[in-house]
């Protein structure tokens, strides 16, 4: 999985490419932990993201909680398949996402 | 294309126009020395001839090239001589011989051109007289009358006619006619009358018939009528048999066996060589005072003398090498060698002289000395002497005692005796100032015996005579020689002792410089080339065993070997030498024969009768001069009359079939395309003897031995000589030439002509070459021949051998295994044989005995070779092509056949054909070896041409150039066919098919 | 059309073919499919006499292919074979190739022969092809000048040995679209393949062959969905089937991945499918089954006709249903296998449990 950060003064973008499983998940762990100091609002951008797994799901969910303290999370440009995942485990409502 | 293969022709030809050899060739002068007759064979020769005797058949016959004048008059003939008008005139030995004993300036050359059998004529009808002839002549060869008569008239010069017995009551008269102007033979006498050995002849004749002699002289051409019309009973003149002569009159068995010899002027005559011949030059010691200095001079030419004044210092200079031999008087040069066993004496005396002791003149001590002197020989007492005195053993030599006579009182005088005071061991002094030595007690016997008291005085040898003649000696001596000179002044008693001067010289300087030895040691280490298969093996190893032997195959290239200085010398025949020598001036003959031997002809040991018709007509030949003639013929210097008659293949008793070594100039060779030689004459007068036609065949020398004992030739020929190994394989005939071996070496400096340019010499020898291969004799016309011998041989065995490759392919292919295992086999050996021995095997074991053609034998052998390489790289090619195909092709419905042709055949070829053109062109070139079953090909032709003109380089380089052309030929049409078969080369063509219809 | 009756053949004394018995009629398409090594090129083979039978009789249209008297040639002619290696006769051209046999066997003139043969390699889509050369032709279009090269002689059957074997796949398809036209056209054929796709469109008939003859003998529709027999079955279930042992303390999870992927590509499965089979295997594997177990034998069957993907997870255990379980930590798991499987089925005997479900 590929991970492009792109900030724009407090706003971070991140783009994820590719699978976030069980494998590619702890990596994502570790540069949420980085990279989202000092951030307001965190933006990722799903749209290349073919795969999500229970493991993908829970990073999300603590990257939410920690952006919580610090600001805000949204995700944007689900694809259906990943839509259809949040939308089964209830993450839908859980976190904000827009098209 | 054209340019480039322009500079490639450009390079080949500069290449070879930097390698051409050279070769020049001038008519020479008349030589000064005349060193055999053969010599004489040339235009530039004069020969005068005894009109009508024998020896002008012989002289026409024998220097036909010379310039032949007639001569009527044989003093004239012998003026002629002697003024040079001509170089040599033709006649019998016995009278040349007597010329030679009678005029100082003429003398007979040695070798002899023909035998002479003079015989006795008689009328046609008297046949009975002539029988009894015969019977007389049979008795006083016998009786040994003959051998006396010649002895008497023709070797000496006591030519008195003895008393022959008339017979009483004769019962016939006997008319006989001579000449009487052959000296000894018939001539007139001081007294007017006739005499000679002739005479004497008729005389004893008359008296064995007990008839009355009449004997009439006239000139020769009237005899011969003469004799025919019955005037005359017999003709006694020098007369020999002719064939013409013969139908009209009867002759006689031979009573006069003589030779017909060359009569020249002595200065021609070349120098006789002798031991003494070394010494030329060179710096020899004589004793102060003595002749022996004259003595060396009248045998030795260019003397350095170095004088010294006594023995001791004089064998000091010898042993120090100052000077190389002393001059010494025999007695003392034989103590000194006995003394000194480095030093020997040379055999050869300068003078032989008598010892005497000198009395005055007029003395009557002469007589009485010269009385005790006999007596003493005769008893043995000198020779007693000689050996006590003459042995260096004993050193303490003493005068012995006399004490024989018990009356001697002395008192008949003294007999002072002066001596010479340092010849030892003639007349020296002991360390006590002892007169001593053989000279002094020879004087002490005489003295003894005269009853006088002897008193020898030690003197110097110069003063010796002024002693005696000063009246204060009585008897002088010292080894004095008995000379003219001397008997002017004293008188001499008889001699005593023969001595002689001869030349005192160091062992070691003897050894290097006489004959075989000299040989040995000057080849020690050389280089010297030896054929392969010859005899000469052993002789190198028996006589010159430190030489380094190279082995050649070929004659040609141990000539061309020797010329490039890559060899010192080569062992040959003594015939070959002799022309090799005479027509290239740059080889000479080296020092004296090593051996002698015998070359004869060779058969296999089963062919008996042939055999026995060799040495008949061998016996025949010998007899009538034809060998001797035959060999002037060859082995003389005149090209033109080297050539045979023609003789037919075949004749009505079968054909003879001959094996020769193409290049052994003068006995087997090939001129102007043809075999000749020595020996093809002989096989042609044997041809024609037994009505049998001729078939030559060629190999190399090696080869010539087994050809003969396998049964492919009846007789094999080439100067081979006799040796006890061959012996044991091959019959021989009866020897026709006794030769020996000699060696060949160059002589120094070779002569460069021209003074023009680098290049100009260069394009005249590039020219010379170019003649001599391919103009000379019309030797393009062999080089033709051989070139089709090898383009046949070749092409029909690669089209045979492809033939016969596919049948092995097939069956090596062939999924039986009686079939498929003799095909392994067969290619296997094959391959794993040298061609030269597969094409041996056919020719000599499977073809031993049938006689086969030897074209088709090599055309069947090299098929057989180039089939096994065949057969592999087609199955090769085959299994190559792609078995899937095979199976489409089957599934398709075509036979075996069909795919085979259309489907494997196209493939497999295009696998096949580059590696069929390298082993096409290397069977080419495998070619090349047929020389060895006696096929003139290429590579043959050129070893004939070569060994003609003696050129490496432009036969060889022409000849590789043939073959290139040859193979390039062939690789080019095997190219254009590649290039055909190529599947791309047909869509080509398809497509502008298609596009035109 | 083709009889044949207790066919045996032995390489070796290897028995490959021991009792076949077949009738072949005109007009139809038989598939032959099976293991490898059971002999299916070498029965094919030996209708034509590429392999002489050990035993048994072969008749074509009444005529005993193996009496000694019979021209073999001549039958040959009448049936072509086109070869998994496409054998073209390198020395000539495409269109020479396919006039050889014409010319020489039918002996037709040059120039009917080409018109013919331009003709048929017009049908198969190569007239523009006729004068190359087969080295310089792709694989999928020496076979199609194979199979021009095979009618240009008229055959009344061809035999295909494994004509796509040998290609790459992106030119299987041209092939199979060939066969498929002559199919329609009505000739006889014989296929041997492994196009399981491909023989059910195009045959009337498949032969299924094991033990060394023809197992089983039906329709596409009998032998495919329906196999009677137990081999066939096997056959049939095995290639659609992807089994996997997950070991958890060595589970590389790539290599999972990968392998799933290539059996779903093969089988046809979209890419959401197979993303999904990936994830419900993840959610399983991962997080439901392998913290208790320590082996899983995992099997997926793809089912040819309606391409229904069936998982099946075997371990060892004395528990119950996990997806059952309502703990937190495997709910999110639970929730998406839930959602993207339908049919989910516990059975556990004695300590082995397995559990099935079917992709949505």
């Amino acid at each position: 999985m590929n991970i492009t950060k792109t900030l724009n003064d407090k706003e971070l973008v991140i783009t994820l490419d590719g699978r976030l499983d069980t494998t590619t998940a702890p990596v994502l762990e570790t540069e949420m932990q980085s990279a989202c100091e000092g951030v307001e609002s965190l933006v990722l951008d799903l749209k290349d993201l073919v795969y999500i797994s229970s493991a993908g799901l829970r990073v999300i969910l603590s990257t939410q909680k920690r952006m919580a303290k610090q600001g805000s999370m949204k995700i944007v440009h689900v694809t259906k398949a990943v839509m259809d995942i949040f939308t089964m485990t209830g993450f839908a409502s859980i976190i904000r996402i827009e098209a | 294309m054209c340019r480039r293969y322009l500079s490639a022709l450009a390079a080949t030809a500069t290449l070879i126009f930097c390698f051409s050899g050279c070769s020049g060739e001038k008519p020479p002068p008349p030589a000064k020395i005349i060193s055999n007759t053969a010599l004489l064979n040339a235009p530039q020769y004069r020969i005068g001839l005894p009109e009508g005797a024998a020896a002008m058949t012989a002289g026409e016959k024998y220097f036909p090239q010379a310039k032949l004048l007639y001569f009527n008059s044989l003093s004239d003939a012998y003026t002629a001589v002697s003024t040079g008008k001509i170089d040599a005139f033709i006649f019998d030995r016995h009278s040349l011989e007597y010329v030679q004993a009678t005029r100082d300036d003429l003398a007979v050359l040695d070798e002899k051109i023909a035998d002479e059998h003079i015989v006795i004529g008689a009328p046609p009808t008297h046949r009975d007289l002539m029988d009894e002839v015969n019977r007389f002549i049979a008795q006083y060869r016998q009786d040994g009358t003959y051998a006396d008569m010649y002895e008497r008239w023709l070797k000496g010069t006591n030519t008195t006619l003895p008393d022959i017995a008339e017979p009483q009551q004769p019962t016939r008269t006997l008319r006989v006619g001579t000449e009487g102007l052959n000296e000894p033979m018939n001539y007139y006498g001081a007294n007017g009358q006739l005499t000679g050995f002739d005479i004497e002849f008729i005389r004893r004749l008359a008296l064995f018939l007990n008839a009355r002699l009449e004997v009439s002289a006239m000139t020769f051409p009237a005899l011969i009528p003469a004799a025919e019309s019955g005037k005359i009973d017999l003709l006694i003149a020098n007369l020999n048999y002719t064939p013409e002569r013969g139908l009209k009159m009867l002759f006689s068995d031979t009573y006069v066996d003589s030779e017909i010899v060359a009569l020249v002027r002595k200065d021609r005559l070349p120098p006789k060589r002798s031991p003494l011949d070394r010494f030329h030059g060179q710096k020899i010691a004589s004793l102060a005072g003595t002749v022996f200095d004259l003595h060396i001079d009248r045998k030795i030419a260019n003397v350095q003398h170095q004088y010294y004044q006594d023995m001791s210092s004089m064998i000091t200079a010898l042993q120090t090498g100052k000077v190389v031999a002393v001059g010494v008087d025999e007695p003392i040069g034989r103590l000194a060698v006995s003394r000194f066993p480095e030093l020997s004496l040379v055999p050869v005396p300068l003078s032989i002289d008598e010892y005497g002791f000198a009395i005055a003149k007029g003395s009557p001590l002469t007589a009485k000395a010269s009385g005790v002197v006999r007596k003493l020989r005769a008893d043995g007492t000198l020779k007693a002497m000689a050996e006590r005195w003459f042995n260096a053993q004993d050193t303490n030599k003493a005068m012995p005692q006399f004490t024989h006579r018990p009356d001697f009182d002395g008192s008949a005088g003294v007999l002072r005796f002066h001596h010479d005071n340092v010849n030892e061991p003639m007349s020296y002094v002991g360390p006590d100032g002892v007169s001593l030595g053989f000279d002094v007690e020879l004087a002490a016997h005489i003295a003894y015996e005269l009853n006088m008291v002897f008193q020898p005085t030690p003197s110097g040898f110069g003063s010796l005579l002024e002693s005696l003649m000063a009246g204060k000696a009585d008897m002088v001596g010292g080894a004095m020689s008995i000379t003219p000179e001397r008997q002017k002044n004293v008188d001499f008693i008889e001699g005593y002792y023969t001595g002689g001067i001869y030349l005192l010289e160091r062992t070691d300087h003897a050894a290097v410089s006489t004959s075989n030895n000299t040989a040995a040691t000057a080849f020690a280490g050389k280089l010297i080339g030896i054929m392969t298969g010859s005899s000469y093996d052993k002789i190198q190893k028996d006589e010159l065993p430190n030489a380094i032997p190279q082995y050649f195959n070929a004659a040609t290239d141990m000539f061309i070997a020797l010329a490039q200085g890559k060899l010192d010398g080569i062992l040959l025949d003594e015939p070959i030498a002799r022309i090799y020598s005479a027509q290239k001036p740059n080889f000479a003959i080296w020092g004296d024969p090593i051996v002698g031997c015998s070359y004869a002809m060779v058969l296999s040991q089963k062919q008996d009768d042939l055999c026995s018709a060799i040495n008949q007509l061998l016996a025949e030949l010998r007899q009538n001069g034809t060998l001797d003639q035959l060999a002037s013929k060859w082995l003389g210097a005149n090209e033109k009359e080297k050539v045979v008659d023609d003789f037919p293949a075949t004749g009505p008793n079968g054909t003879l079939r001959i094996v020769m070594d193409p290049v052994l100039e003068p006995f087997s060779y090939i001129k102007d395309g043809r075999p000749v030689g020595y020996d093809i004459e002989i096989i042609i007068r044997l041809a024609k003897k037994m009505g049998m036609g001729i078939e030559v065949m060629t190999v190399d020398f090696p080869a010539l031995i087994p050809a003969v004992v396998s049964g492919k030739a009846d007789i094999g020929i080439g100067g081979i000589t006799v040796t006890d190994e061959r012996k044991k394989n091959v019959l021989f005939s009866d020897s026709y030439y006794e030769g020996g071996v000699v060696l060949l070496a160059t002589t120094e400096g070779i002569a460069d002509a021209d003074d023009d340019g680098w290049l100009t010499r260069r394009a005249q020898k590039l020219l010379k070459s170019f003649r001599g291969t391919f103009v000379t004799e019309n030797r393009w016309r062999l080089v033709l021949r051989g070139l089709s011998v090898t383009i046949v041989i070749a092409v029909c065995s690669i089209l045979l051998g492809t033939l016969m490759g596919f049948g092995v392919c097939w069956l090596r292919r062939s999924a039986h295994p009686l079939l498929a295992g003799p095909a392994k086999l067969y290619i296997r050996t094959v391959q794993g044989t040298p061609i030269l021995v597969i094409l041996m095997i056919i020719y000599y074991v499977i073809f031993g005995s049938v006689n086969v053609n030897a074209i088709a034998v090599a055309i069947f052998a090299f098929a057989v070779n180039f089939s096994a390489y065949c057969s592999e790289m087609f199955r090769t090619g085959i299994d190559a092509v792609d078995r899937g195909q095979l199976e489409a092709a089957d599934a398709i419905g075509f036979s075996r056949w069909q795919s085979f042709r259309l489907i494997v055949i196209p493939q497999a070829a295009r696998h096949v054909l580059p590696v069929y053109r390298g082993e096409a062109i290397a069977n080419i070139k495998m070619t090349s070896i047929v020389g060895y079953i006696a096929i003139q090909d290429l590579t043959k032709v050129s070893d004939i041409i070569r060994s003609r003109t003696y050129e490496a380089f432009f036969p060889l380089i022409a000849t590789a150039i043939l073959y290139f052309l040859l193979a390039y030929a062939v690789a080019a049409l095997l190219a254009f066919l590649e290039r055909r078969l190529q599947p791309q080369a047909r869509r080509r063509a398809l497509t502008q098919m298609e596009a035109q219809s | 059309m083709i009889s044949v009756k207790h066919l045996a053949k032995s390489f070796d004394g290897l028995a490959v073919l021991s009792d076949v018995n077949a009738e072949i009629n005109a007009g139809e398409v038989i598939s032959v499919i099976g293991p490898s090594g059971t002999g299916k090129s070498t029965f094919l083979r030996c209708l034509n006499l590429l392999e002489r039978p050990s035993a048994g009789e072969i008749r074509i249209d009444g005529i005993d292919v193996l009496a000694p008297d019979t021209d073999v040639r001549l039958l040959r002619q009448k049936m072509g074979m086109v070869f998994q290696s496409f054998n073209l006769f390198s020395h000539l051209m495409v269109i020479e190739n396919v006039i050889l046999g014409p010319m020489h066997l039918l002996h037709l003139d040059r120039k009917t022969a080409v018109a013919r043969g331009m003709e048929l390699l017009d049908s198969v889509g190569l007239a523009a092809k006729a004068h190359a050369f087969p080295d310089e032709l792709s694989g999928g279009q020496k076979q199609r000048v194979a199979i021009a090269r095979t009618l240009a002689m008229k055959p009344e059957i061809v035999l295909f040995d494994e004509p796509t074997s040998a290609l790459d796949p992106t030119m299987v398809s041209e092939v199979l679209a060939v066969i498929r036209k002559l199919a329609s056209q009505g000739m006889t054929m014989m296929i041997v393949t492994h196009e399981m796709r491909f023989a059910r469109d195009v045959s009337s008939r498949i032969f299924y062959m094991d033990d060394g003859t023809i197992y089983e003998d039906g329709s596409p529709e009998q032998i495919f969905n329906h196999p009677k027999r137990e081999k066939t079955r096997a056959f049939i279930h095995k290639i659609s089937l992807f089994e996997y042992l997950v070991r958890r303390d060595d589970f590389d999870i790539y290599q999972f991945n990968a392998e799933l992927e290539a059996f779903s590509i093969k089988h046809l499965l979209n890419q959401q499918s197979i993303l999904n089979t990936q994830l419900i295997c993840e959610e399983m594997l991962c997080n439901i089954l392998l913290p208790s177990t320590t082996m899983v034998n995992l099997s997926i069957a793809c089912s040819e006709e309606n391409g229904q993907v069936d998982l099946s997870f075997n371990y060892q255990s004395g528990e119950g249903n996990p997806l059952a379980n309502d703990d937190d930590d495997t709910m999110l798991s639970r929730t998406i296998v839930s959602n993207l499987t339908r049919e989910q089925h516990f059975n556990r005997e004695h300590n082995r449990a397995t559990l099935k479900m079917t992709l949505r």
